[in-house]
């Protein structure tokens, strides 16, 4: 009878209009945003700027460093020659008709400059918001500077081989630092949000599963069908089954959308703004951002996935929704409005809250007692305990440990649900109380 | 055969079913009777296996009542109602399915008794777009669908017209005709006079009378005697407060009275000759469920009240 409750409540709710509604509607609201996000980030930004307003007018006495800039950017246009005089030039700049002006003094290209390179701005948009400017100018000044020289090419391709400088750090000699803080963050935080959100929207759909039994007063009917724990079973793993569908789809829409987009060319702008940024943050938060969402170790820059994190993951992650869904398969069997419920259930959400709360300081204190308790605690583990394997030295057993104590935990709670919902479900218009709940957990 | 032996329930400090025992016999439909609390829902939920009780046994055909029997038995609860987002059809074959119907079966058995209650236009409706009585007859069906050998009925003909109870009565006395056990629940004396071959009335979770229907009003007697004439009423009156007489029912020109110990139906007749213009009617019969009931339940509650005055005292 759990197959027929399943395949009900499954199929139920992905015919439904809601659900393909939902599911098709949602990445394109996110992509919307993203997209009103991107083009006010990238209105501020020079490039989005009107042509003349995002020029940077360069005023080069040596007639060198000029031509390298524009070669460097490959016609992007941002460089281009001041046509006033110097005073002029400012006055164009503090009007906004250029958004920089770079002086570069003769005889830079010597080395025998009088001067520094001088950058001109307007307050209100200083240099920092340009973080790729000085490296630009820097590199501009330093490939003239080669070419005087006429080296071959492959004297360029070793002065511009990347050096890498892998630290190791010997086990025992200090207080273990944070590693890979980059992806722990991104870990924990992907971690405690995706929970947050399985809580929120998937723990609703079963509570509401559940409470719809009651509310139809159809609960009598189903229950003379069909044990209570069955039916629990059938409705929180067919809510878990329309989940993993629509992520399916969403992760689907998402390699499609990322392989006609790199066809069509679109993200090119976004990889190489990326990739100028990438250079100014330093190699190692470099690799860990392409190494993805979890599993890297810091240490190599784009090192292995470090698959007993994603095993972890795997492991306790349906552990912490059968959890989360318990909760609120019992506040659904105790209520019969969500309006009813509200007060539990932002009971039942507490300890996903906890978990993005314990994620943000996950990183700054890996060893705090919270976050150890947050790896172990039941409630938590889930979100926590991956991102801390990535951060401290997790030996076997306690990874263990937290998978154990997140099985026990599953089973007392359906076991504690299963209890609150064959005592429940038939109480109608009864306000359960304290004294009721532990009653109908406990006997009596 | 359903056995009911001995069983009681107990809810925190309540007990709502008091060693009750009860059986009710294929082809045969057993009424349960019994005033709000009395432990109808209670037992009836024990005995679709919805509530354990707390000691004693139930038995469907010899086999224990668990899981293993709910596929044998058809339930239609007094707090009843359908999936609001359901149509008809699919609510039928869920329900059908749960009782271990294959999805072809259920659906076929769900068309079929859609056509039964006259309801096939209503297939593919939400409840929503249904009345209360279209949704009863979708509710009878759900217990009906599966062909159980068990139906256990709690008011279902409440709320619904004289067509639609008909239409009902119908589809149970067929049910009945095929050799179900049939438990019918209901606050409608008139009803279950009407549909029950058997009785058990029910106060305090206790058995107070159980049996055979007629046996049952014959073991009361035939002092109920019904007159319907012209003139004035008042001889019956005098006769009340002589204690000769008990009236049960009386408008103009009906009277419905029991005699007392002493008097006779043949004195009654002489009087009413003497008295009224007119008599029409004058009939001596069994005493109705209705006034069984309330004897029986008003005699235990003195009882009770009795017996707890003599442990106060």
């Amino acid at each position: 009878m759990f197959g027929v409750v399943f395949a009900s409540e499954y199929l139920r709710r992905v015919t439904s209009k809601a659900f393909l509604l939902v599911t098709f509607l949602t990445p394109v609201i996110l992509v919307g945003s993203i997209g009103i996000v991107v083009f006010f980030v990238m209105d501020s930004e020079p490039d989005a700027a009107p042509p003349q307003q995002r020029s940077i007018a360069v005023l080069d006495a040596g007639g060198e460093v000029l031509p390298a800039l524009r070669e460097a950017e490959q016609g992007a246009g941002r460089f281009v020659a001041a046509e006033e005089a110097l005073a002029d030039a400012k006055q164009a700049v503090a009007e906004g008709r250029y958004r920089a002006l770079l002086v570069v003094p003769a005889r830079i290209a010597d080395g025998e400059a009088d001067e520094a390179l001088q950058v001109y701005v307007r307050e209100d948009q200083p240099l920092k918001n340009w973080p790729g400017l000085r490296r630009q100018v820097r590199d501009a000044v330093r490939s003239v500077r080669l070419e005087r020289y006429e080296l071959p090419a492959e004297v360029y391709a070793i002065v511009d081989e990347r050096v890498d400088v892998d630290v190791v750090e010997l086990p025992g000699t200090e207080a273990p630092k944070p590693r890979s803080n980059f992806a722990a963050i991104g870990t924990a935080m992907f971690m405690a949000f995706g929970f947050l959100f399985l809580a929120g929207v998937y723990g609703g759909t079963v509570m509401q599963a559940v409470m719809e039994e009651k509310s139809s007063r159809m609960a009598e009917i189903v229950l003379s069908s069909v044990a209570p724990f069955q039916l629990l079973a059938g409705k929180v793993l067919g809510v878990a089954a329309v989940a993993a569908t629509q992520l399916a789809i969403w992760l689907a829409l998402a390699s499609l959308a990322g392989i006609v987009g790199m066809a069509a060319g679109l993200f090119d702008p976004l990889l190489s703004a990326a990739s100028a940024s990438d250079a100014s943050l330093g190699n190692e938060a470099a690799g860990n951002l392409a190494g993805g969402l979890g599993a890297v170790n810091g240490t190599a820059g784009l090192g292995a996935i470090r698959y007993d994190v994603v095993l972890t993951a795997i492991c306790l992650f349906p552990l912490g929704y059968l959890i989360n869904a318990a909760m609120f398969a019992a506040v659904g069997a105790l209520y019969e409005s969500p309006l009813e419920a509200q007060m539990s259930t932002t009971l039942a959400m507490l300890p996903s809250l906890l978990a993005v709360f314990v994620a943000q300081t996950t990183a700054a204190a890996p060893d705090s007692p919270l976050v150890v308790f947050a790896a172990f605690f039941p409630f938590t583990a889930p979100a926590i305990m991956p991102a801390w394997m990535l951060l401290a030295d997790v030996a076997l057993w306690q990874t263990l440990l937290s998978i154990s104590l997140c099985l026990t935990t599953t089973i007392a709670m359906f076991w504690v649900c299963g209890r609150i919902f064959r005592g429940s479900l038939l109480n109608y218009g009864q306000k359960p109380t304290l004294r009721g709940l532990r009653r109908l957990i406990l006997g009596g | 055969m359903l056995e009911v032996e001995g069983v009681s329930k107990r809810y925190g400090g309540a007990l709502a079913v008091d060693a009750l025992s009860l059986k009710a016999t294929p082809g045969r439909i057993l009424g349960l009777l019994g005033p709000n609390g009395a432990g109808k829902t209670t037992t009836l939920r024990m005995i679709n296996n919805i509530a354990q009780p707390d000691a004693g046994t139930l038995r469907l055909d010899g086999a224990a009542i668990g899981q293993a029997t709910q596929v044998h038995t058809g339930y239609m609860p007094e707090e009843r109602g359908l999936y609001r987002q359901m149509r008809v059809i699919d609510q039928l074959v869920y329900l059908g399915r749960l009782k271990g119907l294959s999805g072809r079966d259920a659906r076929r058995a769900a068309n079929h008794w859609l056509q039964v209650l006259e309801a096939s236009d209503w297939r593919h409706k939400r409840p929503r777009e249904l009345s209360k009585g279209m949704q009863q007859k979708v509710q009878f069906a759900l217990a009906l669908l599966h062909a159980p050998r068990l139906i256990v009925l709690d008011e279902p003909f409440s709320g619904l017209d004289p067509l639609a109870s008909a239409v009902l009565e119908q589809a149970i006395a067929e049910r009945k005709a095929a050799g179900a056990i049939i438990v019918f629940a209901s606050h409608r004396m008139e009803q279950v006079e009407q549909l029950c071959d058997d009785v058990c009335l029910i106060e305090q979770g206790r058995v107070l009378i159980s049996g055979d229907l007629a046996e049952v009003r014959q073991g009361f007697g035939r002092n109920t005697v019904r007159l319907e004439f012209a003139g004035s009423g008042g001889f019956v009156e005098a006769l009340a407060a002589a204690e000769q007489v008990e009236v049960l029912n009386s408008r103009a020109g009906h009277v419905e009275v029991r005699l007392a110990d002493g008097f006779s139906a043949d004195a009654l007749l002489d009087r009413a000759r003497a008295e009224v213009d007119a008599l029409h009617l004058f009939s001596a019969s069994y005493p109705s469920l209705r006034e069984i009931f309330l004897n029986a339940v008003t005699a235990s509650r003195s009882q009770r009240e009795a017996e707890a005055e003599g442990e106060s005292a």
